[in-house]
């Protein structure tokens, strides 16, 4: 979210309208914008549906791997602050581009916790969309 | 479960702010929009 925020100038150049999407109760989703200092509208979706509808599923075994422990614990390691984790550890998120006709036009659902894209792939491919509209 | 990939339609989404504001992805129409999933409000 730190990054998204980052580059949220970059964003609004291209006309992009970011929606977070969490499963997270209110409260919890309340503290999480304030902590975040997030921009962009937080959408609650506690059933869980629209991950569903968006292949976005639950792994233990993902969650928990050596993997993703260590990139946890370089992230303590270095000082920063994990807040505690609200809801169901195990959803897997994702990012996705929708052009303005409502067709995917990148897909990237997480293997692992710590598995996103770079802010930067996402603004290439949102350059690259908004060069083939204009 | 479905698999999204690069070409399809985009599933439609309603869902609501903190707020209260309701949302649709339709309502941004002619408009490229990022949708980002969170894992949990950790």
């Amino acid at each position: 979210m730190a990054q998204l925020r980052h580059f949220k100038n970059d964003l609004d150049a291209l006309d992009v309208q970011v929606l977070i999407i969490s499963f997270g109760a209110e409260f919890w989703a309340r503290a999480w914008q304030q902590d975040t200092g997030s921009p962009y509208p937080l959408l609650l979706d506690s059933e869980r549906a629209t991950y569903q509808a968006y292949g976005l599923g639950t792994s233990f075994v993902r969650v928990w791997s050596p993997h993703v422990m260590w990139h946890y614990l370089k992230l303590v390691l270095r000082g920063q602050k994990l807040l505690p984790v609200q809801g169901d550890p195990h959803q897997l998120g994702g990012d996705f581009i929708v052009d303005g006709d409502g067709v995917v036009r990148l897909a990237h659902a997480s293997k692992d916790p710590v598995d996103r894209p770079p802010v930067e792939k996402l603004l290439a491919a949102l350059r690259n969309l908004a060069a083939e509209e204009g | 479960m479905p698999k999204i990939k690069p070409g399809d339609l985009a599933p439609d989404l309603t869902l609501t702010t903190l707020e209260g504001q309701s949302v649709a992805l339709r309502d941004y129409r002619g408009r490229p929009v990022l949708l980002v999933f969170l894992r949990h409000l950790g």
